[in-house]
This record gives C-alpha cells, sequence and structure tokens, in this order.
C-alpha cells in the first residue's frame, strides 16, 4: 500500500514532462509525411501529393550531396575527437595546480564562453580573424602576408573546430575533474610509497581511472556524428567556404526555408535523424558493454 | 452635394497635375484615355448607384493597432469606403499574413472564392489561368477615374499590360515607387576633395576615386586601412530595389543584370534578338564581373567584402569611403556625419560607355486586385480602387479626415501601394518649387508641408538636426538625379516555374560561389564560360525553356 501511493507522486510529478515530450517531440514526427510529398503550404499535409521517395532520390542525384555529407562527417569527427583529448589534457594539467585559488580561477574563466551564444561568439571570432585584426596584425609585424581565413576552403575546417573547443573545452573538462576527485587518495599515497614520481602515478592511477569515463564519453559522442554544429557555422560561413564547410543543416536551412523546398528539406532532415539514431543505438550498446553504462 | 463638389476639386487637381508631369510615354497602346472622357459624364467612377455588398477575405499583421471601439469589421476605412462608394465590404475572413496565405491557397484550391479580393502575381496568374477571375477590360475602360489612369500612365503602362493576360485585363494591378531602383554612388566629398579628385563619370573613374581613397590614406589616419569600395555578400547581384551596398551600379553600366544567385532575385532580359535570357549569363555580365576582379585585384574594393553581412558598420565608422545606393541612402550618411561632421557622402549616378544610365526597375505591380468570376458588379472593384486611391494620395479633401497613423491593412481588402511611379520625383518638384517661392507653403498638402517645414528648418540652421536632415535630403540632390533619361530595364518575368521550384537552389548556389570566386581572384574570368555551360546543363535551359513558354503565353 504505501510503496503504490509513494510512486503515484512520483508519476504525477513525471506528467508534465511526459506531456510536453508528447506535443513538442511525438506529435510533430507525423511532419515527416513532408519528406514522402511535394510539399505546398497552401494545400497542407493533407492535400499535398505524394511522390514516395522522389524527394531521396533527388537528393541522392545532388552533386552537393556528397561534398555537403563529408563535410559533416569530417567536421563532426573532428570535433569529437578533439573534444575527449582536449578537455581531458587540461583537467588533469588543472588538477595538478596545488594553488586552490588559481585553479578556480582558471576554470571559472576558461568555461564561461560556453555560456555565450554562436551569433556574439561568431562577431568575435570574425573581428580576430578580420584583416586587420589582432591575428593578421601579428602577422604582419612578424612580416607576413595578411590572410582571410575565413575565405580559405583550407583553413576553414580548422577554424571551426578549434573555435568550437575553444568555446566548450572548459565545460567539458568538469566531468574530468569530477572524476579526477572520485579516484581514491589511497591510490596515491600507496604509490608514492612504492616511490612512484608524479609522471608514473598519473601514468597508472589517474589515466586508467579515467579510461571508463573516456569510453563512456566518446562511445555516447558517436550519436552526434551527423551534429557538426548548425548555429556555429551558420553564423561564420559564407558562399566562398560552402565548399568545405557547407553541412547538412545549413543546407537545409537554406533550401528548406529560403527555398521553401520543404520536401527536399524534410528528407535531407529526415535521412540524418534516422543515421544518428541508428549510431546512439550501436554507441549504446557499446558503453553498456564496456563501460557498464546503462540507462533501462 | 458635397460629393460633387470633390469630385470637381479632384478633376481641377488632376489636370493641374497633368500638366506638370511630362509625356506619358507615347507608346501608350489603348486609346482609354480619350474615350474614357465623355463616358465618365454616365458613371460615377466613385460611387455605386445602389448600396451593395461585397465579399472579400484579407491579410492583417497581429501587429497593426486599432483606435479603442474600432473592429476589423467597422473602422474608419470602412465607414469611408461604405459612405462614399455604397459598397458595404463584408469580410469572411482575415488571418496574419502566413495563415492567410496557406487558406488563401486552400480556398482557391475549392474555388471558394470572395467577390473580390488582393493576390500576389503568382496567384494572380495561377487565377487566370484557371479561369476563375472576371475580365477587367471593359470595366477599367467605363469606370476607372481620371487620377486612377494618370496613375497608370506614369508607368508607361506597363502595370495594366502586368494585369493582363491573353490581352485581356484580369486584374487591377498595384503601383510601386520606381526611385528605388536607381543605384547612386555615395561618395565623401570631403575626401575627394581632400585628395584633390574629380567627380567620377564612368566605372573607370569609380575605379580610380577608390583606388585614390585607399592608397593615399584618405582619412589620415595614418595606417593603411581605408577601405574604397565597401560591399557585403549580396553585392553581386542586381535586386529590382536598389540595396545599399550592392554594386548594382557597376553591374548597369555595363548593361549587365545579374542575379549573383542571391536568394529572391531572378532577372530576365531580352537580348538583342529579342529572346529572353537570364540575365546572368550573358556576356555583359562577363565584361562587368571582368571589371569587377580587376578592381578588386587593385584594392579599391573592400578585399574582405564577402565575409560582411551588412555593409554599414565601415561606411558609419568611416573607414569606406564609398557605397553603392538608392536614394534614400541619406540616413546612413547621416550616421556617419553623427560620428564625424566632416563626413559629407554625395550621390552620382553613372553611366555606361555609351553615357546612358541603366537602370534594372522595381517590377511595377506585385499585387492584383481580382474579381470573382460571375460576380454581378464588377465595377465595385473599380469603384473602389478609384475612392481608394484618391484618398491614399489625399486628393479627397474628405480623405483628410482619416487618421492616416491607422495601419493601411484595415482598409476592407488589405493595404497595397498605389502611387505615381515617379512619386520621388514629383514630390521632389513639388519641393523646389516651395522652396523657391512659386508655390506657396498654404498650397502643399500635409505631406509636403512637414517636407517644407524640415528644408526650412535646415536651411536656417544647416544640419544642425541629422534626423531633419536626412528625411528631406533624398527629395534634392538625389531625387534631382533621378530625373535624367534613364535606360529602363524591367525583368521580363517575376514568377516561378516547375523546374525552378526543384532546381533553382542549385543553380543559384553555383552562381553565388563562381561570381564570387571570380572577382575575389579564386577563378580566371574565362570559368564564366564554364559557368554558362554548366548553368544550362544543369537546369537552366529546361527552365528557360519555361519561361519563354509562359510568356508567350500570357501575352497572346
Amino acid at each position: 500500500m504505501n510503496i503504490k501511493s509513494f510512486y503515484k507522486h512520483y508519476h504525477l510529478m513525471l506528467l508534465p514532462g511526459i506531456v510536453l515530450l508528447i506535443i513538442f517531440q511525438l506529435v510533430p514526427m507525423f511532419g515527416i509525411a513532408i519528406a514522402f510529398q511535394n510539399f505546398k503550404i497552401g494545400l497542407g499535409i493533407w492535400h499535398s501529393p505524394w511522390v514516395g521517395f522522389e524527394n531521396f532520390t533527388y537528393m541522392f542525384q545532388l552533386e552537393d550531396s556528397k561534398i555537403i555529407f563529408f563535410n559533416t562527417v569530417f567536421i563532426a569527427v573532428c570535433k569529437i575527437i578533439a573534444h575527449l583529448i582536449i578537455p581531458l589534457t587540461f583537467a588533469i594539467l588543472l588538477n595538478e595546480v596545488r594553488f586552490s585559488i588559481f585553479k578556480r580561477w582558471v576554470q571559472t574563466v576558461v568555461y564561461l564562453p560556453h555560456f555565450i551564444s554562436w551569433v556574439i561568439l561568431a562577431g568575435v571570432v570574425m573581428d580576430l580573424l578580420s584583416l586587420d585584426g589582432i591575428i593578421n596584425s601579428t602577422l604582419k609585424m612578424l612580416g607576413f602576408q595578411p590572410i582571410m581565413f575565413l575565405a580559405k576552403n583550407s583553413l576553414f575546417p580548422g577554424i571551426i573546430v578549434s573555435t568550437d573547443i575553444w568555446k566548450e573545452f572548459g565545460f567539458a573538462a568538469i566531468i574530468y575533474l569530477a572524476a579526477l576527485t572520485g579516484i581514491n587518495p589511497s591510490l596515491y599515497e600507496a604509490a608514492e610509497i612504492d616511490g612512484a614520481n608524479r609522471l608514473k602515478q598519473l601514468w597508472y592511477i589517474t589515466l586508467p581511472s579515467l579510461v571508463p569515463t573516456v569510453i563512456l564519453l566518446a562511445t555516447l559522442s558517436i550519436g552526434n556524428i551527423l551534429n557538426a554544429g548548425f548555429d556555429q557555422i551558420f553564423n561564420l560561413y559564407n558562399p566562398l567556404v560552402y565548399k568545405s564547410g557547407d553541412i547538412i543543416d545549413t543546407y537545409v536551412y537554406r533550401v528548406g526555408l529560403v527555398q521553401a523546398q520543404y520536401g527536399l528539406a524534410t528528407a535531407v532532415g529526415l535521412l540524418k535523424s534516422i543515421i544518428g539514431f541508428i549510431l546512439i543505438v550501436i554507441s549504446y550498446k557499446i558503453a553498456y558493454k564496456y563501460a557498464n553504462y546503462r540507462i533501462f | 452635394m458635397k460629393n460633387k463638389k470633390a469630385l470637381i476639386s479632384m478633376m481641377a487637381l488632376v489636370v493641374l497635375m497633368t500638366a506638370c508631369s511630362s509625356n506619358t510615354g507615347g507608346t501608350s497602346k489603348d486609346g482609354v484615355g480619350q474615350a474614357s472622357a465623355d463616358s465618365s459624364a454616365k458613371v460615377d467612377p466613385f460611387k455605386m448607384p445602389n448600396p451593395i455588398e461585397v465579399t472579400t477575405f484579407k491579410s492583417l499583421s497581429p501587429g497593426a493597432k486599432l483606435p479603442a471601439g474600432d473592429t476589423v469589421e467597422s473602422n474608419q476605412y470602412m465607414k469611408y469606403i461604405s459612405n462614399k462608394t455604397n459598397i458595404n465590404f463584408k469580410i469572411l475572413w482575415y488571418a496574419a499574413p502566413q495563415d492567410y496565405e496557406q487558406k488563401m491557397k486552400l480556398a482557391i484550391a475549392s474555388n471558394d472564392l470572395p467577390d473580390v479580393m488582393l493576390v500576389d502575381e503568382q496567384t494572380f496568374l495561377a487565377l487566370a489561368e484557371a479561369g476563375q477571375i472576371e475580365d477587367l477590360t471593359k470595366v477599367y475602360e467605363k469606370y476607372s477615374s481620371p487620377l486612377t489612369k494618370e496613375l497608370y500612365a506614369s508607368t508607361n503602362n506597363k502595370a495594366l499590360e502586368k494585369a493582363s493576360y491573353k490581352g485581356k485585363l484580369m486584374g487591377i494591378p498595384n503601383i510601386s515607387v520606381q526611385a528605388d531602383a536607381a543605384s547612386m554612388v555615395w561618395i565623401r566629398k570631403d575626401w575627394m576633395d581632400k585628395l584633390g579628385l574629380q567627380p567620377p563619370k564612368s566605372v573607370d573613374d569609380v575605379a580610380a576615386i577608390a583606388k585614390a581613397f585607399v592608397e593615399k590614406d584618405a582619412d589620415g589616419n595614418g595606417k593603411a586601412d581605408t577601405i574604397g569600395i565597401e560591399g557585403f555578400e549580396k553585392s553581386l547581384a542586381v535586386n529590382g530595389k536598389a540595396q545599399r551596398g550592392d554594386f548594382k551600379g557597376i553591374f548597369q553600366a555595363f548593361g549587365a543584370y545579374p542575379s549573383g544567385g542571391v536568394e529572391g532575385i531572378s532577372n530576365w532580359i531580352k537580348d538583342s534578338t529579342g529572346k529572353v535570357v537570364y540575365a546572368s549569363i550573358t556576356p555583359e555580365t562577363k565584361q562587368a564581373l571582368g571589371k569587377l576582379r580587376e578592381m578588386y585585384a587593385s584594392g579599391a574594393i573592400d578585399k574582405e567584402f564577402a565575409l560582411r553581412k551588412d555593409p554599414n558598420e565601415n561606411i558609419v565608422s568611416g573607414k569606406a569611403g564609398m557605397f553603392f545606393g538608392p536614394w534614400w541612402s541619406g540616413g546612413l550618411a547621416a550616421d556617419a556625419m553623427k560620428l564625424n561632421p566632416k563626413a559629407d557622402f554625395v550621390p552620382y549616378l553613372i553611366p555606361d560607355a555609351k553615357g546612358s544610365v541603366n537602370t534594372m526597375m522595381v517590377p511595377v505591380s506585385t499585387q492584383f486586385i481580382v474579381v470573382k468570376k460571375g460576380m454581378k458588379n464588377p465595377e465595385a472593384a473599380m469603384v473602389y480602387a478609384n475612392t481608394f486611391i484618391s484618398a491614399q494620395r489625399k486628393v479627397d479633401p474628405d480623405a483628410l479626415n482619416l487618421d492616416f497613423t491607422v495601419s493601411a491593412e484595415y482598409w476592407p481588402i488589405g493595404n497595397a501601394t498605389f502611387d505615381f511611379a515617379d512619386a520621388v520625383e514629383r514630390k521632389s518638384d513639388t519641393l523646389h518649387k516651395a522652396i523657391s517661392g512659386q508655390t506657396k507653403p498654404d498650397e502643399l498638402n500635409p505631406e509636403m508641408k512637414d517636407l517644407f517645414a524640415k528644408a526650412t528648418s535646415d536651411k536656417a540652421n544647416p544640419k544642425a538636426d541629422l534626423k531633419v536632415w536626412s528625411s528631406y535630403y533624398g527629395y534634392t540632390v538625389p531625387a534631382d538625379l533621378l530625373k535624367q533619361n534613364m535606360n529602363k530595364v524591367y525583368s521580363e518575368f517575376t514568377a516561378n516555374t516547375k523546374t525552378m521550384e526543384r532546381k533553382w537552389a542549385n543553380l543559384q548556389k553555383l552562381e553565388k560561389e563562381t561570381f564570387l570566386r571570380i572577382v575575389m581572384g579564386e577563378l580566371p574570368l574565362d570559368s564564366f564560360d564554364k559557368f554558362v555551360a554548366d548553368w544550362k546543363a544543369q537546369g537552366g535551359d529546361e527552365i528557360t525553356k519555361e519561361v519563354t513558354d509562359e510568356l508567350s503565353n500570357s501575352q497572346k
């Protein structure tokens, strides 16, 4: 009896969340139908003519689709790798700092950009990289030719990845810092007694203790392999770097919203979601097996 | 009695206006002008003989406010129309613009039309093709008021041509103000004086001045950071309405009107053989791109123009000495002046090699009043249009009692611009006459009175209040430039075709990338030829054929 009424409260508390989920996540899914239609706004979902897989065939025929797909995966993979390595390194280094006020200060400063939107940060980045921005001024002072960073296809993906890291690594490091504090201090004490120096401690204690966290984060991020970051790229790119910077999301935006080809845009988006879904299932399986991570 | 008086005074005004305005283009196809002089004696173009009810639906922005007590169905505009014309509009439904689109198209699809409504060009063509709307040719001949005719004459009858389908007038077209089309180059006069430069007479002059600004440190801050011509990512497009920061003025000096792959622009012009072609693939466009490429390489154009989302920042901050913009760019000049009182932007029009100024015009009409097929009193639409026009142009004295700060969307069938195609030039003339004392200030209409007051107060204390200055300045020097003879080019086709829906996005991307790369020196100029071939192969030829077919359909 007692237990039952106890659960009832919990279920009631869950209700608003479930309702929101149904309204904003489940109901809009019927819009997927648009991907199989020659959608006309005036006719709506109920009256637009059905075209089967025509939107998908057309998508694969598009010359651009290969480039866009490649760009998306390339940028996303670079971001995933960088997001694993850099915050980890940073967290380990910061953990070694003994002066705790300095440590806190660095931690705070470094994760501040996480809270600023890309609309603003893009302005900052553009200013830094402009022809008379700070980077080009330095280059000029050293006697190099100034470079138009944001107009170069060879540099654009690099800029996207590095600015994204700059924005997010402080925040990502928090997880590692938390994992670091979770390591049993007696392990270090024992190692010290055995004569291990700091490097050896890092190698034999810190890193192995972090492995489950790393695997967990790595596998979970596989689901993001098609998310290369719409708001960042949308605010930073321009027609000159479409070749290296146009990703699925920006393409869907331009084709779907600006050019009003709703059917095609929905088809592209749907394909993205399906691949993303499959990858998330796989990564969950991997995480379950190797990092003992489970949701259900 | 009162109505008759209004009519007479309006006639007098119209006669006056005809006297002032110059030629109305000798090419007017229909002899409507003379024929209706006697017929208007029989019919009243402003009033139906008996009260009638007319149904409509309309779009209404959520933000449009009404005075307390008024409703969409009963407000000053609705009452004005029903008093003046005997037409009682019954609004079946209204909706916010986007929802309106959908609901209206649904209504069209199920042929559930109201008696009268206002539609855009694409809908208009679809309705005309489907035979869902009434032929208004006779109604126009019989019922259009002299002022209405005068307005259409100011477009050289382009507006009526647009509203014709297979030789019949199927709708009453609106008229947009054409002044927005001209692209002037606004140059820092103070910098030109400082460097001893002459005003430009050609594109080469513009390039030379821009180069001098950059190389001779025109802003005098000792740093090599001066920009010649400022642009932005959409600079390589010729839009009907000139944009601040575009290169329309340069393209036009070569007789080129490319769309630059910018969303929403597609220009179709007649080539030398009279065939309709896509303006971005002409040899003139290649020539213009070549010149721009040369100017970019020489540093005359901002190196980073393609990365800028808007051109204003460097103009206002005083870094850039030159930009292309429409006649109303004085506001931007005023912003620059606010920071640096010496900044003095002066506009010029740049002619082509033969000395004539080419201008790709704004589509004369974008909205059409249409009447449902089989409606009993199709003349009601014309009577409404006549009355709406005379109220909007404030020639009906009773209209002066209306509060025009109330959104014009509350007019029975919604808002559309019906103005003289050359409204800016006309206002400029009136202003000049008032300043020189030829007309007394009391004779001006309220709008002109306000402009005149601003001009006089600025004269007493030049540029003391930049808001006052910028609000009348457009009607002086820039508007005077508009009065010279221009070679007016119209886009022959402004709607969409079936293949365009599918392939246009890709073609535009191709064009945008290629053009920017050519100008910025990443691709050789001759890659333009490859672009033309690719464009044709990837759907351009197909689309051109559709456009040609559709044009010949609507004309014959």
